[in-house]
């Protein structure tokens, strides 16, 4: 496919490949050509011009980004001229510059401070030409959230205009026309900012121009230690480096040369403030009563002596670090010898990887994505789950223009701007889609010789504008969402993907998303593999009597079962223990917490989704042990020495293990449960990985409750305004949540986020299940 | 280091000298064995002041390391940080662009701190042997000295003086004159510590012929400066490696070729009047002008264009903050300080900081031959070839 040609650059011979651009030719072969506004995140933008070169036969200089390469080429990238010319452009960007580096949090690390000093600007004779007091007077936009906007340090290279539109393809900001000839970067429609908060744009802002107001006059860029770690959020694995001062983490950044290619999402970026809220837990208490961690270790080991060891189970969160993961694990397998164990993974990936033939489960690279021909997107709106997901297909769609995109959703989401062949099925049908395909490609010849390859039937679902691209596309990315598995019936989803994944073998890649960020080091530790214990079947244990204590490790009840489920736990169950590093409804109801530090305060790993095993280091202290240091312990108290060295993780990527090739038999009963007028979904915000998540002041700012989503016609039809509150009933009970009409949602559908403090969507769906008839009303008088 | 002795026969002792004691001018420790009252073998033993100099110059831009040149040899920091700088300058290609005004003010400085440095190797030498009146003399003139750099730098001891480009500010009004004082008055002078010393039999008996070490061990120690003029090498960076405005000085290289403490006293004291002669020119020749480089991308503009310009208060964050950005690649500069050979070598790749920065220090060199000086000497002759070899522990372990 590539085709190399031959240019030369300042006199020598490069043989490149002909797609690239002078620019990157040049950077490729260690030539170095400044340049403002391009990065490989975005493209050429051709803003700045810095990146001028001379072509031989050309009149004019070109711009090296985005001029690409062509055979016989002959570039200079310096000459008298072309630096003239470039100081012209910095003349131009002094001149109209405040005198406010001293205040300024950029300073430092500013590329228009080292754009000065690289070519050692000693004068500007345009400064002289213009009258200091005619300079304009930009705007300062203090109504934004989260993000601050200086229009007079701006020197309009476009950067974050690129970066909105073509990596996080929100689009929102643009230069806009201001009183005279002027132009301003300011939001499209000019109101305040309003939208994912990503921070990319401060990210990629060379000046002061777009900062971060949680950060503004907090420290100076080169006062502060960058910590490289792995982002605990979700199981992205984003990598990012927390910039610490004091024992205090005071921003985020990331590098270029990351992975994630120096994006990072809202919580990633903003939400660092976790790691010091006031409800992180710090003492070890056992029935409200604070001890000391020799006391805490004495009395946990004589609940767990006194408890039959049958009757001890464990669940973990799937959040906590692959190290204390293996050692709950080997707590239980070893000190206890039982296996009555499983983690919050089961409840969604966990299904998926169930069922999915050894030979299409390997873990791929997010990156691949991007270099797909075919990008089908199923069953969630992933910009919500896996903002990094997101990414890596708009630049595969919008950057690259690589991909085509398919979104097999209920909803319209932000991926069908991307030209998406849109694909939407009723919410709880999702099975008419995967079974129909399953059937199309049988059809088409796929998978043919396959066992069990007649028992294949479709539906009436029309699958006929996803099946030619699948006929032209030779590397297909199919990317299964949280949402879809986390169905009642999502195990069938999952048999039903696997048989596509199985029909399509040679040219599919299967990624699976999970907003818990150790889901994949959970699933890979083998969870709940051989025994009849799973998570699904905690209520049933706790009814039966058999659960005498219960070991939650960083595992809310309250975040995946209904407050009732959770409160039946809790009376059926003698002694819960829970090992957390925050407050939340679940340490109310605990008899013993014992405190578990957040990840930003220990070192270890977190496996993500791509199966790469990512490390975290330290940053800021506390002094609570790690969970597995803890369990080691305990263990050691009950006269079982653990080994620490089997908790090192030695391969950089993992493998999972599955079942051999089979095609399964779909049982396509809906599974919508109940009978109301709506179907009411619980699904996921962008601001919130967890209960906890919230805690920090980034994602606060963001979006600081759950809402209502509605159609438009809906909430007219029962006289439902923006921010009224509403109730919504099913399974005999109810939860009151404010509205937000949503002019993308489908009419009866009405959704609501998981995680929030306001509400707990999980009372009306009952745990396991995100999806139920309900029936909605006004609320009379407001909240209760 | 810590050799371990065998005692071949019942005379032989093994005696440990320092780290404390008054005469090893800092904490050098030293192991001698003696046969009688013969030193048969000894072997210096030095690192006491270790501080981690040239890794702390990794860690800092090349304009922060200054302070830390004044703490190698703090007897003569002015000559360090001369030294320092002009390596800085010859790693970043701009020691020619140096204002003249700043090369002679430079060399004044470089001179006076030779003459005080020798001053107080002079007194400490003689008051090793005995001789206190030298010591106060000495003394005397060097608070003369330490006067002027007061004037120029407001410091006594630790400069911090001369910059990269040049130095840090003018001379202030009145120091010429102080200087041409100084210059006729201070031959005289050298003529009083003469009569004092020269001809003394104590002196001469306690000298001569004492920690002898010839030419080529000499040159194979790599020993440097007047420890080898005094062993019959011709040799002094400042005529025979030119730099700075030396070649426009007029000024004699003494030479004296009798191995021993007295000819390397001898070289001193003449080293004394050489570098009085130079500073008599300097007075004569130092022009008008400038005292800092302009406009380079490596030295700080002036605060009232970084108060004012944008582009030179931007230029000057980067400066700060980051360092400059010397050319990647890596450079020596040897410079003649009074102990000898002062050499920087730095290694650039290229950032604000050094990649690696070595001190080739005169007094660890000049500190490693004694061993070759003592063999066969006795005991007490130790205390005087120290002397003679005027090493500064700040230096020696860096």
């Amino acid at each position: 496919m590539e085709k190399k040609v031959k240019i030369k650059i300042n006199g020598k011979e490069f043989e490149v490949d002909s797609e690239k651009s002078i620019l990157q030719a040049a950077r490729e072969n260690g030539i170095y050509i400044p340049a403002i506004c391009y990065s490989d995140r975005f493209g050429a933008i051709g803003a700045c011009r810095i990146c001028a070169v001379e072509i031989a036969g050309m009149k004019k200089p070109m711009l090296s980004c985005a001029a690409k390469v062509k055979d016989g080429m002959e570039v200079t990238t310096n000459s008298p001229a072309l630096d003239q010319l470039r100081r012209e452009i910095i003349y131009e960007w002094d001149t109209f510059h405040p005198l406010q580096c001293g205040v300024c949090d950029k300073s430092g690390e500013c590329e228009l401070q080292n754009i000065n000093y690289e070519f050692n600007i000693t004068e500007n004779p345009k400064e002289a030409q213009t009258d200091p007091l005619s300079i304009p007077q930009g705007t300062i936009h203090y109504e934004w959230k989260i993000i601050h906007h200086d229009a007079n340090l701006c020197i309009q290279c476009r950067r974050c205009v690129a970066v909105c539109d073509k990596v996080v393809n929100f689009g929102i900001l643009a230069l806009v026309k201001k009183d005279g000839d002027r132009k301003e970067i300011d939001t499209k429609d000019g109101k305040p900012l309003d939208c994912e908060f990503c921070g990319q744009c401060v990210s990629v802002c060379p000046t002061g121009a777009m900062s971060s107001k949680l950060f503004k006059y907090k420290a100076r860029a080169w006062e502060m230690e960058k910590v490289p770690t792995t982002c605990g959020f979700c199981s992205s694995g984003c990598q990012m480096d927390l910039n610490v001062k004091n024992n205090e983490i005071l921003r985020v950044t990331s590098e270029e040369y990351t992975p994630n290619m120096a994006n990072l999402c809202n919580l990633g970026r903003f939400n660092y403030s976790v790691s010091k809220s006031d409800r992180l837990i710090k003492d070890y208490s056992l029935n409200s009563k604070t001890l000391n961690q020799e006391a805490m270790l004495l009395e946990l080991s004589q609940i767990l002596k006194n408890t039959p060891k049958e009757k001890i189970f464990g669940i973990s969160g799937a959040r906590e670090t692959h190290e204390d993961n293996l050692a709950f694990k080997m707590f239980f397998n070893n000190t206890l010898s039982n296996n009555n164990i499983d983690s919050l993974s089961s409840t969604h990936i966990g299904k998926l990887y169930k069922y999915l033939p050894q030979s299409v489960n390997t873990l791929y690279d997010f990156s691949d994505i991007s270099d797909a021909n075919l990008i089908i997107c199923f069953g969630g709106d992933i910009a919500n789950e896996m903002p990094r997901i997101d990414w890596s297909i708009t630049r595969g769609a919008k950057l690259l223009k690589t991909s085509k995109v398919i979104s097999a959703y209920w909803k319209d989401t932000k991926i069908d701007t991307l030209g998406s062949i849109p694909l939407r099925y009723e919410p709880g049908r999702e099975l008419d889609f995967l079974t129909s395909f399953a059937f199309a490609l049988k059809s088409e010849g796929y998978g043919a010789g396959l066992d069990g390859l007649d028992s294949l039937t479709g539906s009436e679902f029309d699958v006929s504008s996803i099946m030619e691209e699948v006929k032209k596309a030779s590397n297909i990315a199919f990317i299964v969402c949280q949402e879809a598995l986390e169905r009642s019936n999502g195990e069938e989803i999952a048999k039903a993907v696997s048989n596509i994944a199985l029909l399509l073998k040679d040219k599919i890649k299967v990624y699976a998303s999970s907003k818990y960020n150790n889901a994949f080091g959970a699933l890979y530790n083998n969870y709940g593999s051989s025994n009849e214990f799973s998570i699904q079947r905690l209520l049933e244990f706790a009814k039966e009597g058999k659960i005498e204590t219960l070991i939650l490790l960083n595992a809310d009840l309250f975040s995946f079962l209904s407050d009732n489920e959770a409160k039946i736990v809790r009376d059926s169950v003698k002694n819960i223990v829970l090992f957390d590093t925050f407050e939340s409804k679940t340490s109310l109801i605990a008899n013993a917490i014992v405190p578990v530090p957040f990840f930003t305060s220990q070192s270890g790993t977190f496996i993500n989704a791509e199966g790469r095993v990512n490390k975290i280091n330290k940053a800021i202290e506390c002094n609570v042990p790690c969970a597995w240091e803890f369990l080691f312990k305990l263990s050691t108290n009950l006269g079982y020495n653990l080994s620490s060295a089997k908790l090192q993780l030695k391969d950089k990527k993992i493998t999972l293990n599955g079942p051999a090739d089979k095609i399964y038999t779909i049982n396509t009963n809906s599974s919508v449960k109940g009978d109301g007028e709506f179907v009411f979904i619980a699904n996921y915000s962008k601001f919130r990985t967890s209960v906890y998540s919230g805690y920090g002041e980034g994602a606060k700012l963001a979006q600081s409750q759950s809402v209502l989503h509605i159609s438009k016609e809906d909430a007219q039809r029962i006289g439902l305004n923006d921010g009224d509150i509403a109730n919504i009933e099913a399974n005999g009970a109810s939860i009151a949540l404010p509205v937000k009409i949503d002019e993308q949602m489908p009419k009866s559908v009405l959704a609501a986020q998981l995680w929030f403090e306001n509400t707990n969507p999980y009372n009306i769906t009952g745990g396991f299940n995100n999806l139920v008839r309900a029936n909605l009303t006004k609320a009379q008088g407001g909240l209760k | 280091m810590n050799k371990t002795y065998v005692v071949e026969n019942e005379r032989e002792v093994i005696v440990n000298m320092g780290p404390q004691h008054p005469s090893t001018h800092g904490v050098l420790r030293f192991v001698v064995k003696l046969d009688g009252e013969k030193i048969v073998e000894s072997d210096p033993d030095v690192g006491y002041l270790h501080r981690g100099f040239e890794k702390f110059a990794e860690n800092m831009t090349y304009q922060q390391f200054m302070p830390f040149t004044d703490r190698l040899d703090y007897l003569a920091s002015m000559n360090n940080n001369f030294a320092y700088a002009m390596a800085v300058e010859k790693l970043l290609g701009i020691s020619s662009q140096i204002p003249k005004r700043a090369e002679y003010i430079r060399v004044i400085m470089a001179e006076l701190g030779r003459i005080a440095s020798h001053l107080v190797w002079l007194a400490t030498h003689a008051l090793d042997i005995g001789a206190m009146t030298v010591f106060l003399y000495c003394f005397r003139e060097r608070e003369y000295i330490l006067d002027m750099y007061e004037m120029a730098c407001g410091n006594r001891l630790t400069y911090n003086y001369i910059r990269i480009g040049g130095v840090a500010r003018d001379l202030p009004d009145g120091f010429l004159d102080k200087l041409k004082e100084f210059v006729k008055l201070f031959p005289s002078k050298v003529k009083e510590y003469h009569t004092l010393l020269s001809k003394n039999r104590i002196w001469l008996k306690r000298t001569k012929g004492i920690g002898y070490i010839s030419k080529q061990d000499a040159i194979n120690w790599g020993i440097a400066g007047p420890c080898t003029r005094g062993s019959g090498i011709d040799w002094d960076l400042r005529r025979d490696m030119p730099y700075s405005v030396y070649p426009e000085l007029d000024f004699e290289i003494p030479v004296y070729h009798n191995c021993d403490v007295y000819d390397r006293y001898l070289v001193r004291m003449d080293e004394m009047i050489q570098s009085n002669r130079i500073l008599e020119q300097c007075i004569e020749k130092i022009p008008d002008g400038p005292v800092m480089m302009k406009d380079s991308p490596y030295v700080w503009d002036p605060k009232e264009d970084i108060m004012k310009k944008n582009y030179a208060l931007m230029k000057h964050f980067v400066k700060v903050v980051q360092g400059i950005k010397a050319p990647p690649g890596e450079t020596y500069f040897g410079a003649e300080n009074p102990k000898g050979e002062l050499g920087f070598y730095i290694y650039s790749n290229g950032e604000g900081v050094p990649y690696r920065m070595k001190i080739r220090s005169p007094s660890f060199i000049n500190l490693s031959a004694m061993p070759v000086m003592l063999k066969g000497h006795y005991i007490a002759d130790i205390i005087s070839v120290i002397g003679s070899l005027d090493f500064v522990f700040g230096e020696c372990d860096r």
